[in-house]
């Protein structure tokens, strides 16, 4: 259901059925269900990199799109990671519609976060609220990057060990 | 990214730190690192990488044998199987086993113990 501007009653305008659907019933059904993409990504094994510049985790499955009434939209992530060794360290960010990443200035990303162990490790990105979109389609794709080593990224539905069976989620929704 | 190109290729079965390292012996700094998802692998390089190079890659990838070991990954291997024959009771241990243990120790805090 697409937001339209509310229009500006007159006095002693009459109230049509039109107008009241397209201003005040769309509009609210509008803000009940924002355009949300929500990824519950199960790849059937894990991701893995060595890349030490930002790279794509997946570009066809974790990469969200909405298409926006023009508004800010929220952008987070949850997954778990491991390394190959102690001490490694996973850095990520947000390429938004193609181009760039939205921490360019930060060589480290939006996060970097410490990998403690080589078995798995919950990592939280965001929320992260990104403004001056306009209105129309827009992709929020994740990115990553290894300090050294070997970094994963849980996404199985179907691992040999219940700890390492977790989806990594990328949701994005407009929230204004 | 800028100034970076992947080349995809569909391999299964790999050992990831291994291929880094076999890329990276033939590319250097133009090799930025290789991501794998279950199903193909993609190798990051930098865009100055010549044809020749890129053909190389293709080239590693097609041999790459997933069931060596890097030196770490061996080291690493060595090590368990070190401390895997440490788990008996106390009244078994010999000089070396402590001196097998002490190394390891030692080995924890970044000291030599070649």
């Amino acid at each position: 259901m697409n937001w339209t501007t509310p229009k500006t009653w007159q006095v002693d305008e009459l109230l049509t059925a039109a107008d009241l659907n397209t201003h005040l019933r769309d509009n609210l059904n509008a803000l009940k269900a924002p355009p949300t993409h929500a990824i519950w990504r199960d790849n059937g094994a894990a991701y893995s990199t060595t890349s030490t510049a930002f790279v794509p985790v997946d570009s066809a499955n974790l990469k969200a799109t909405l298409t926006t009434n023009g508004g800010d939209v929220l952008v987070w992530f949850w997954g778990v990671f491991h390394g190959d060794q102690v001490g490694r360290r996973v850095s990520l960010d947000i390429r938004v519609d193609g181009e760039g990443r939205l921490a360019a200035a930060y060589n480290g990303g939006l996060l970097t976060h410490r990998l403690s162990t080589t078995i798995g490790e919950e990592v939280v990105l965001g929320p992260v609220l990104i403004s001056g979109l306009s209105a129309g389609e827009h992709t929020f794709e994740l990115l990553w990057k290894a300090s050294d080593g070997t970094i994963s990224l849980h996404a199985d539905s179907d691992a040999v060990n219940d700890y390492d069976e977790v989806p990594a989620m990328l949701v994005a929704r407009e929230v204004s | 990214m800028a100034g970076m190109i992947d080349l995809t290729f569909e391999r299964q079965g790999l050992n990831l730190a291994l291929l880094h390292e076999e890329l990276a012996a033939t590319l250097g700094a133009k090799l930025v690192g290789v991501s794998q998802d279950g199903r193909g692998v993609r190798v990051h390089l930098l865009d100055s990488t010549t044809p020749d190079e890129r053909k190389a890659v293709a080239e590693i990838v097609a041999r790459h044998d997933a069931t060596r070991f890097t030196a770490a990954q061996q080291a690493e291997r060595e090590r368990r199987a070190v401390l895997e024959a440490l788990r008996k009771p106390w009244s078994q241990w010999t000089p070396a086993d402590k001196d097998a243990l002490l190394r390891l120790l030692a080995g924890e805090l970044g000291l030599a113990v070649s």
